[in-house]
């Protein structure tokens, strides 16, 4: 909640394991957990209306993808895991 | 890690900054340090991967094709609370984490800085000066570097400031420093290390992954953090 850093590890030898464990449940109670994302989705930059020009995001460009994650849900998980083709990597908060 | 896939969860706080555990072999990562504090892994250091801190609308400018990251089911409908309340900040000389494992008074614990390690020199560059003064020529780490705040949208970027061995030395071009010229071609800049005009044209600078924090939170895991200062004035 307090700090912004991009870390990776080494090129993968397991493909494929991150994704499918782990996911964080979205209970219907109000309280969420802040949990850790594995196999992030995304959507279309037209798409993200939840989102305001000036508000915060943290850029990365995967290979030749730009990838745009809002402060505004990294501050609800603390870390969100992807894939890059240089390997995966944590996006924190 | 040592080609192998680190799966990370939360795992709390140490020195009131964020820990993670990876469920592979149970050791902990400090953000901060991005090195393992515990378990087998103990010592070892992730690296810092390349990002950029900015505003919707100015990476959206730079990336009109972007995607975004989806928000999981429940977790949008928060979004514009956490956004208001990351706007608003944490007050600068609030007290440091109990837990701190090294205080360090140069700097208000929750001054936000912006660090750099070059080498095996870290420095420290206060948002404050740095909202000032827009461009900072200086060394680290025996490198030539050149730092940039663009205030409009936030953003600060950096840079190893040489081309073929040439050390440049850059000016803002324009009041919000999205522009820049260097002295020594007088070459034209963006913020992101590109030449746009000039001798240099095409050519790229080599970038330089800064990391934002709170004061208190570099201080602890950078004990030999230099401070950056503005120049005084004469």
């Amino acid at each position: 909640m307090s700090i912004v850093v991009l870390q990776i590890g080494a090129m993968s030898l397991l493909l494929g394991s991150g994704g499918a464990t782990a996911q964080p449940q979205a209970p219907a109670s109000p309280r969420l957990a802040y949990a850790a994302v594995h196999g992030p989705q995304f959507i279309p930059a037209a798409e993200a209306t939840f989102i305001s020009g000036d508000d915060r995001v943290i850029g990365v460009m995967s290979g030749g993808t730009p990838k745009a994650y809002p402060a505004g849900i990294l501050s609800q998980h603390g870390l969100v895991e992807d894939d890059t083709p240089s390997g995966p990597i944590a996006v924190t908060w | 890690m040592k080609g192998r896939r680190l799966v990370l969860e939360n795992a709390g706080l140490v020195g009131g900054n964020e820990v993670f555990k990876d469920t592979e072999t149970g050791s902990r990562w400090q953000q901060s340090s991005l090195q393992a504090i515990s378990g087998p892994l103990q010592g070892e250091h992730l690296k810092l991967f390349p990002f950029l801190l900015t505003s919707w609308q100015e990476w959206r400018r730079l990336h009109p094709d972007t995607v975004v990251l989806k928000p999981l089911p429940g977790y949008a409908e928060r979004i514009p609370a956490r956004n208001a309340q990351i706007r608003q900040g944490i007050p600068v000389d609030r007290p440091a984490p109990d837990a701190v494992v090294r205080r360090d008074d140069r700097l208000k614990p929750y001054m936000k800085i912006v660090g750099l390690t070059v080498g095996s020199a870290s420095m420290a560059f206060p948002l404050d000066a740095l909202s000032q003064i827009k461009v900072v020529n200086d060394d680290l780490g025996g490198e030539s570097i050149v730092i940039i705040h663009q205030p409009l949208s936030d953003t600060t970027t950096a840079f190893v400031a040489r081309v073929n061995g040439t050390r440049l030395t850059f000016a803002a071009a324009n009041a919000s420093a999205t522009e820049l010229v260097d002295r020594e071609t007088q070459s034209r800049w963006d913020s992101y290390g590109q030449c746009t005009g000039g001798r240099l044209k095409g050519t790229h600078l080599e970038e330089l992954i800064l990391e934002p924090e709170y004061w208190f939170a570099w201080s602890e895991f950078h004990p030999a953090t230099a401070i950056y200062s503005l120049p005084t004035e004469r």
